[in-house]
Parts: C-alpha cells; structure tokens; sequence
C-alpha cells in the first residue's frame, strides 16, 4: 500500500512536474528578480546595490506622487460608475420583454473585442479641439466654445474616464447578465403574488444575488485600472502637465524614454503590487462581512 | 574608439518660421515684416492675422516643448551646463521660458494634441504659420494646392536678451557604427564614401526627401542653391544653410528626455497664467529628482 501511495505521488509530481517548471521560470523567477531589481540603483545596466534608496526616492519624487492620485482618482471615480452602468443594463436586457435583446447585448459588449491601441487613436481623433464630437455638440447649440478635451488637465481625465468605460462596461455586463441567469425564475414569481413593487424585488432579490458578480468585477476593475497604460500613452500620453499619468505609463517613461532607471521602475511597479493586494483584500473583507446575516 | 563614442552627424534640426504668405498679406504684412522678427512681433501680427483673416497663426501641443527648447537655443541657453549638470537656474533659462509663458498666454494659437493633429493644422490651411525644424518642408509640399502660398523666415529671436539670435535647431541625428558588428568595415566604408563625400547624393535626398544634411561642402551643390517655387521662389536651402552658422552651439547631454518630461508637466500651467518662477522650481525639482 505504501509503496503505490508514492508511485501515485511520483506520477502526480510527474504530471504537474512540467507546468510546474514553467511557472518557476516565468512567474516566480522574474517575481523575485524584479524584487532583487527593485533594491538596485543607477542608469542603464550600470547596476549597484541600494538598499532602500529607491523607497526613499519615491517619496521625494512629484510625478511619481502625481501618478498615484491620478490613478486613485480614476479608480475612485470610474470603477463604481462603470459596475452600476454594467448592472443596470444587464437587468434591463434580461428583461425577457425586451424587443431584439441579442442585438443590444452584442453592441454593449462589441467594444471589447477591438484593439486598445486602435479605440484609442480614434478616441483621440474624435475627441480633437475639432473633432467630431465638439462639432456635434456645438451643432445642437449644448456648447458655445469647443471643449480642450485634450489640452485641458480637468477635460482630459474626463475623456479618460470616458473611454475606459466605454471599452470595459459591456465586459462587465456579461457577468452580471450570467449571474442573473443563474437566479431562479419562481423566486420572482413568488415575489410577484406577494404583490412586492419591482424596486423592492430588486433590491430584496436581485442585488444580493449579484453581490459576488460585485466584487468579482470591482476587484478586476480595480486591477485593471491600476495598470491602465494603453489609454493614457495613445490618446494623451500623459499630459496635459502630467495630468493623465498614471503608475504603469510612468514605470514604461523611466524604463524607455528616460534614460534607464529599471531598479526604480520595478519599486514603482512593486508599489501596483501591493496596492492591487491592499484593495483586492479590503473588498474581500468588505463583501464577506455584508453576506453575513 | 579608444573608450571614446564618435558618431557621424548626418541630419540638421535648423529651424525657421514658416507662414502662408498669403494670409499674412491679406492682414496687411510683407515679407520684410517678418524678417528677423522678435517673438513679441510674431505674437503682433498673430493677433492681427487671426483679425483680418479668421486663422490662428500657430498651432502648439501643449504636452510638447519643441518650440520652447528652440527659445531656449536662441539665447545660446540649454537644459544642462557642459558638464552635463541640470543648468534650470540660469538667466538664459529664465528669459526663454518667460517668453515662451508669453507665447501661451498670448492667445494666438490652437491647442492640439499628438503630431497628426499638429501637422493637420497647417496642411488643411487652418493655420496660418508653424515654427518648427528645416525637415517639415517635407509635410508642408505634400500639399500641392498651396504652392506658392509658402515662405520662410527666420526663427523670432527673444527681445531683451544678450546673444539672441535668429537662429535655433531642434533635434538631429548622427551615424554610429558598433565595434561589435560583423559587417563594421563595410559599414564604415559606406558612410566615408557616401555621406562623408557624396556631393550628389546629398542634393538627392534634399529634393527626395527634404532631408538636409550636415555636411558643409553639400552646400555648394546646386540643389542646396535652387529656389523654390512653392515658397514663392526663395532659396530655402540656401537661406537655411546660413542660418545654420548662426545656431548658438549647445551641449545636448544624455538627459533631454528627462528635461522635455519637466518643461511639458509646466506647461498647461503656464498657459493659464501660472508664474515662471514657480515653474521653474518645479521644473528644477523634477529635473533633479529624475537624473538622480
């Protein structure tokens, strides 16, 4: 018995042996590298070792701090705006009365399957001080002046917010219509007979089965817009004076464009690390104590 | 060689103002008025051309500090001192970024952004004027509907300022040949035969490509002399080869990059009236904090 308990160990190992080998040299080895990294000073491959420096330099350097609150104040601000759109319009396309639903499901969720580069640069173009939108919206008398939507610092994140969140809602979407799918139909019914209002129905039934989807979505959300990148460096490469910069176009700046600061730009990127574990957990915490009775 | 880089410089980043001759005529200028002009006359008949005809004189990224570094080069000033130390604190610095804080506050451009939207303004006939590098000549001929509408003038100098000159560059680029290379000789020999001595192939990419190289005897070639009809038959070339002599010679430095990243975070400051010294110090700090 003995024996075959380890022949079945050793065919275990076996088995998982190669992606195991994998996953050491592509995700642990270059982990820890870059945290070996993140302790280097100096430009270029001109490496010495620095201890806590690059910390020290994070707390002295203001485009460093300037990218950590734009990029808290685009998460703030578009991640809830973004989940309940995602809510909303799921509920109302699984609404089976609705005339021609697959249609509006597959345009709500079409922005996701095209290229970032490519919704960015025609972002970029439509958005333009004479582009097509201000020309729109001048022709319908809402704007007297064009707005700066890419030469202004307020306007600019504005347009970031708005594009990331056309590109990302109909993704959330589809997890919240396949949650609500998943709820049962004579919960409804029995609800109906009862002769509870639709609002109440919604917020006694349907949002506490959505809560999972929720925070599922929150916290990928919130990954996701601590590593935006391709947004900020098509449509407005940071600026106006910083004011779109976020941590991951700053780290691709100090890495590529500057001269080659890699042991400081691994600090930066350990720096979306721990933020994505401090948020990631905090939202955890937050939706366990909510199922609680 | 010998632990020292040498490089072969190819391409000239000479700058100069390049207006639609027409629209400036029709707010009542000659070309003698924008001879050698300051930046505050520039800024004048901006105003007075954007009265008469409807056009911005200059379209200007506010997220790029191409037109400040050529202020900055005028006055013989740059970024870093020849040691390559951060050199922010200059006078030469300061009359540079007071004048171009001037230039944002003045009203007489359109804000654009990314270079398709900065070129678009001035080949859809939109804008009436760009000061930019030699090399554009390329962009603005792709155009042929405004042939003849074109000239140039010498880059505006800052007023007030000892070793102004009419003169400035943006950029360049040099030939470099790695030791390590299988084909070096061949590559060094390509280089000494044709851009270290072929006069002819120096008028072919001018013509070709608008592309003006760096080599002093090219000059004499006849292209480099020819005028220009498009820009109402100047000889371009030749004017901006003497141009060239008059560049205040600067030390470029490895941090430029870095310098553009601290200019440009200042910049939609100082278009809405922000103070020069205050963006100075920031820019300062940032510099500083970044070539640490």
């Amino acid at each position: 018995m003995a024996q075959s308990s380890g022949k079945t160990t050793l065919t275990g190992w076996l088995f998982t042996g190669p992606a195991l080998m994998l996953l050491t040299f592509f995700m642990v080895y270059p982990i820890l590298s870059s945290l070996w990294m993140s302790l280097q000073v100096g430009k270029g491959m001109n490496f010495s070792f620095g201890g806590f420096a690059n910390m020290w330099r994070l707390t002295q350097d203001a485009v460093f701090q300037k990218a950590l609150l734009n990029t808290l104040t685009l998460l703030v601000v578009q991640v809830p705006i973004m989940i309940a759109l995602a809510m909303l319009l799921a509920v109302a396309l699984n609404d089976p009365s609705l005339k021609g639903r697959a249609l509006f499901r597959t345009a709500i969720f079409l922005p996701c399957v095209t290229s970032l580069v490519a919704y960015s640069v025609l972002f970029k173009s439509m958005f333009a001080y004479d582009g097509v939108v201000n020309r729109f919206l001048e022709a319908l008398h809402i704007l007297d002046q064009p707005i700066p939507w890419l030469s202004d610092t307020f306007w600019a994140k504005v347009l970031i917010i708005l594009a990331i969140t056309w590109r990302w809602t109909g993704y959330n979407m589809i997890f919240f219509l396949a949650a609500l799918q998943n709820i049962e139909p004579s919960i409804y019914e029995a609800a109906r007979i009862d002769g509870i209002p639709r609002w109440a129905q919604f917020q006694k039934i349907t949002l506490p089965a959505l809560i999972p989807v929720v925070l599922f979505t929150t916290v990928t959300s919130t990954i996701g817009t601590l590593q935006l990148f391709d947004e900020v460096n098509n449509i407005t490469l940071g600026g106006p004076a910083n004011a779109t910069m976020t941590l991951s176009l700053y780290i691709y700046q100090l890495s590529f464009k500057f001269m080659p600061s890699f042991g400081y730009a691994a600090t930066v990127s350990y720096v979306i690390v721990v933020l994505v574990m401090i948020l990631s957990f905090f939202q955890f915490v937050a939706a366990r104590d909510r199922r609680r009775p | 060689m010998n632990g020292k880089t040498y490089s072969l410089p190819f391409d000239s980043g000479d700058s100069g103002l390049f207006y639609r001759s027409d629209y400036v005529t029709q707010a009542g200028y000659k070309a003698e008025d924008l001879n050698n002009i300051t930046w505050d006359k520039l800024i004048e008949i901006g105003k007075a051309v954007e009265a008469k005809t409807g056009h911005k004189m200059l379209d200007l990224d506010l997220n790029d500090d191409g037109i400040f570094r050529i202020m900055l080069q005028s006055v013989g000033g740059w970024f870093f001192t020849p040691d390559g130390k951060s050199d922010i604190n200059s006078p030469t610095f300061k009359a540079a970024l007071t004048e171009y804080a001037k230039l944002l506050q003045s009203g007489i451009y359109k804000p654009v952004s990314g270079w398709a939207e900065y070129t678009g303004g001035f080949t859809s006939g939109e804008i009436a004027a760009t000061v930019t590098v030699v090399w554009i000549v390329g962009t603005i001929k792709s155009v042929a509907g405004q042939s003849g509408k074109w000239a140039v003038a010498p880059t505006p100098r800052i007023d007030g300022v000892k070793g102004a000159t009419n003169a400035s560059n943006l950029g360049g680029s040099s030939w470099y040949v790695l030791s390590s290379s299988q084909n070096k000789a061949t590559a060094i020999d390509f280089l000494a035969q044709v851009w270290g001595k072929d006069q002819d192939f120096y008028q072919k990419i001018l013509v070709g490509q608008g592309a003006f190289g760096t080599y002093l005897p090219a000059r004499e070639g006849d292209a480099f002399k020819a005028s220009d009809a498009f820009f109402g038959g100047e000889p371009v070339w030749l004017n901006f080869s003497n141009w060239l002599a008059q560049i205040p010679p600067v030390n470029f430095g490895t941090f430029t990059n870095e310098a553009d990243a601290a200019v440009n975070a200042q910049i939609a400051g100082l278009a809405k009236g922000g103070s020069v010294d205050d963006a100075i110090k920031a820019i300062d700090a940032q510099l500083k904090q970044q070539m640490q």
